[in-house]
């Protein structure tokens, strides 16, 4: 019975010129867009190579004499799977610079050469399948019964011994193979494509079982859709009613909810911008180097203080026994003699004092360093975690709709979501680190006159900086991130099937 | 077969339908049932199907109760609108093919879907005919094949000969003959006075969602039941 259901289904669809335009659209812009997104990634690919290559000819060995307050420069290269979902990529910093302060930072340069782009949106996979294949899937399903009652057709299929479960379930099924036979057909078209370019390879470890979520992912997309689509249909008498309820419902889920939810955010939960941020930051860096710039001058001056309070009296003394004509022991020779030898005797007190100097400020100067990792550190993790809190914020919001769902998904399983973010700042931490354990810390300290510079260093002949090895977050724990996301898919199918289902029992047929 | 008891039908605008009505209609039995626009009769119908429910009574199709047993009822019953509507873009075959598929015949070969559709009048160049070029009464005798074909016990049809032209309502009525043989209870409902004289075992005639008069066959065979039915409609309204 299902099966007759279903063959019905799918003949009847298939004879239907929306189908025919709907099945066109997806197989001519899901491979046009992964090609489009190909010859983009490859631009990009290049264009990080050369810079690096550049880099590591002029600079991976800092130009002599290095006082060790070079940067680094560590690039991260565009992921492979941004192919199929750009997402934060565009926006992404793609250099990293060390920083013997201990700070890196990073920077992206505005890629204005694909302005084009830019200005008219990435028409990459997911973009294809959030604004394309949804609205196919419920173009295809939206009349699925009101518009069989419209016709008539459905009194007489209800009037035989079918169970309408039955009927709505093979509706599904049929609407579902309809849509999903042209995506997969053109995901083998861009499949090809992809497997053309000599820069992409399908088969490597960090393309297709990623490619394999993604696909699994889409498919439970489509199944959202389109049982929406149904659910819409089983609510309305008229395919014309149910053609106004799915425009409205389609903008509300592709471009409000996402859009809108943000903004949302932001309001409900403020935190100051990025650029504001990393403003109080240098400000709170500044203010306690100040202060053990302030404690090391106090320290200094204490020393000569007492130097001067030891030694002055002496040379009063001497000038005093030579210098008084009324003394008996008045002697021009005599005192240049005794100012000789003083002298003499003061230099070895102050060089005595210098060693000393230097080995009360050698761990002073490394607990600046640590105290400005620390409070900086802190800093840097307190607003980590209130941004965080506002960008969770505002993905809990928009994930009303399974478009967002869909496109967080994508965009983590594409290594360009927000968890690349903290990726890439584990990565620049990690460099960092790397630089200062290798550069800095041989050549350099927080005070920047250089007296206590470490005395092995020379800075005629600096180490070779490392190259920033770029890790990505393997799949596993990506899988992790987005299962709530991919759960959530699959209660929205369900709830809208089971709402299509009751709404067709208490459907007049008629 | 069919059973109709006490049915009665206020639609949610506070229209009442159907006013107590009662009535079977045995194994071999073709009722007609006759009434003005608006009177009930396809709201008898649709709650026969499940198309809607009763607000009072009952309605049962071989002991089977048409609103708590929907799906069992409909196992012994076909139907004819008065408005066939099928799948337009198939063919006249594959309609025939997938509504006898729903009615439990499986594996039909060509040969019996056309024969079925012959039986009906349907000329040999429809038979692969896309639906969307059927007149209005090619329809209906494709709706009627599809009735047939399903070979149940009990048949219901509303106004099925509307749009039939002369030769094809005689050829239907022949049909019915054969199917009253056959054991098969007929509910029909019709405006036809004069087909229902020559077809009906009993007629029924509706006025206002209640059953006015119940007429055997001895009791018109003889008489104008035209006359019967202008009579109870003015003694109604007067
Ligand atoms: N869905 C509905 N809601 C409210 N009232 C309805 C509905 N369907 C039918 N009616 C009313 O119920 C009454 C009976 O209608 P019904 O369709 O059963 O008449 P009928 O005997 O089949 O008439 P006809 O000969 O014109 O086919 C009419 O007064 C009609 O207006
Ligand atoms: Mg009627």
């Amino acid at each position: 019975m299902l099966r007759v259901l279903i063959r019905k289904e799918i003949t009847e669809t298939i004879l239907d010129l929306r189908f025919m335009a709907t099945a066109l659209l997806c197989v001519v812009l899901i491979p046009l867009g992964m090609l489009v997104n190909l010859q983009d990634y490859e631009q990009r690919l290049a264009a990080t190579q050369q810079e690096h290559q550049m880099y590591r000819q002029r600079y991976s060995v800092p130009v002599a004499p290095a006082w060790g307050k070079e940067e680094a420069q560590g690039f991260r290269p565009p992921s492979v799977m941004s192919l199929f979902a750009s997402g934060l990529d565009p926006f992404l910093p793609d250099r990293v610079f060390t920083s013997p302060t201990g700070l890196f930072r990073t920077e992206r340069h505005p890629r204005l050469d694909s302005a084009q782009t830019l200005l008219f949106g990435q028409m990459d996979f997911a973009f294809n399948v959030t604004f394309i294949l949804s609205l196919a899937a419920l173009i295809v399903s939206f009349s699925a019964v009101c518009g069989e009652k419209e016709r008539g057709t459905l009194r007489l299929m209800i009037a035989h011994t079918v169970p309408r479960g039955k009927i709505i379930l093979a509706k599904v099924v049929g609407k579902y193979v309809l849509v999903v036979v042209p995506f997969l057909v053109s995901m083998l078209i861009a499949l090809l494509i992809l497997e053309m370019s000599p820069n992409v390879s399908i088969g490597s470890h960090d393309v297709w079982p990623a490619f394999l979520v993604i696909l699994g992912v889409t498919l439970l997309f489509i199944l959202c859709m389109v049982s929406l689509g149904l659910c819409i249909s089983t609510f309305t008498a008229r395919a014309m009613s149910s053609m106004i309820w799915l425009f409205f419902i389609w903008v509300v889920l592709v471009l409000g909810i996402p859009k809108v939810s943000p903004i949302i955010a932001e309001i409900l939960y403020p935190v100051e911008s990025e650029n504001a941020f990393s403003f109080a930051k240098r400000m709170a860096a500044e203010d306690i180097r100040e202060e053990f710039n302030q404690r090391s001058k106090d320290i200094e001056k204490k020393y000569s203080d007492q130097m001067d309070k030891e030694w002055n009296p002496k040379f009063i003394q001497i000038a005093k026994k030579y210098r008084n004509p009324s003394s008996s022991e008045y002697s021009e020779e005599d005192y240049l003699a005794a100012n000789k030898k003083l002298n003499d005797e003061w230099n070895k007190a102050n060089r005595e004092r210098y060693d000393k100097l230097h080995a009360v400020m050698l761990p002073l100067a490394e607990e600046l360093k640590r105290h400005t990792a620390q409070s900086l550190g802190r800093l840097e993790q307190d607003h980590r975690n209130r941004r965080k809190k506002q960008v969770a914020l505002g993905l809990n919001l928009s994930r009303l709709s399974p478009v967002s769902s869909y496109a967080f998904i994508l965009a983590e399983l594409a290594g360009t979501g927000v968890t690349e973010m903290d990726n890439l700042s584990q990565n620049a931490q990690r460099f960092q680190e790397q630089v200062k354990d290798i550069y800095y810390d041989q050549a350099y300290n927080q005070f920047n006159s250089g007296q206590y510079r470490p005395k092995a260093y020379n800075p005629f002949d600096p180490p070779t900086l490392p190259d920033m090895t770029y890790t990505r977050v393997s799949l596993a724990p990506v899988v992790q991130t987005v299962w709530p996301d991919i759960l959530l898919l699959i209660l929205f199918s369900g709830a809208c099937l089971t709402l299509a289902i009751a709404g067709f029992n208490r459907y007049d047929v008629r | 077969m069919i059973e109709i008891k006490e049915l009665t039908k206020r639609y949610e605008d506070g229209v009442l339908a159907l006013d107590h009505v009662s009535y079977t209609i045995q194994p071999g039995e073709i009722f007609c049932l006759l009434g003005a626009n608006g009177a009930g009769k396809t709201t008898t119908v649709n709650i026969l199907l499940d198309f809607i429910q009763p607000t009072e009574g009952q309605a049962s199709i071989n002991g089977h109760d048409c609103t708590k047993f929907p799906l069992e009822a409909k196992k012994y019953v076909s139907y004819v609108s008065e408005n066939v509507q099928l799948y337009g873009m198939f063919t006249a075959r594959q309609n025939l093919r997938f509504f006898a598929e729903l009615g439990g015949k499986k594996k039909l070969t060509n040969q019996i879907l056309d024969d079925a559709m012959r039986s009906v009048g349907l000329p040999e160049k429809a038979l692969t005919m896309r639906l969307k070029h059927f007149s209005k009464g090619m329809r209906q005798k494709l709706g009627i094949a599809i009735a047939l074909i399903k070979d149940p016990p009990a048949i219901i049809m509303d106004e099925p000969t509307s749009g039939l032209d002369p030769k094809s309502a005689k050829e239907f009525l022949d049909q019915l003959d054969k199917l009253r043989e056959q054991g098969k209870a007929i509910l029909m409902t019709t405006h036809d006075i004069f087909r229902a004289k020559m077809i009906a075992d009993r007629v029924g005639i509706m006025k206002q969602g209640r059953l006015v008069a119940m007429r055997e066959r001895a009791n018109f065979k003889h008489a104008d039941l035209e006359e019967i039915y202008m009579q109870e409609m003015q003694a109604d309204s007067a």
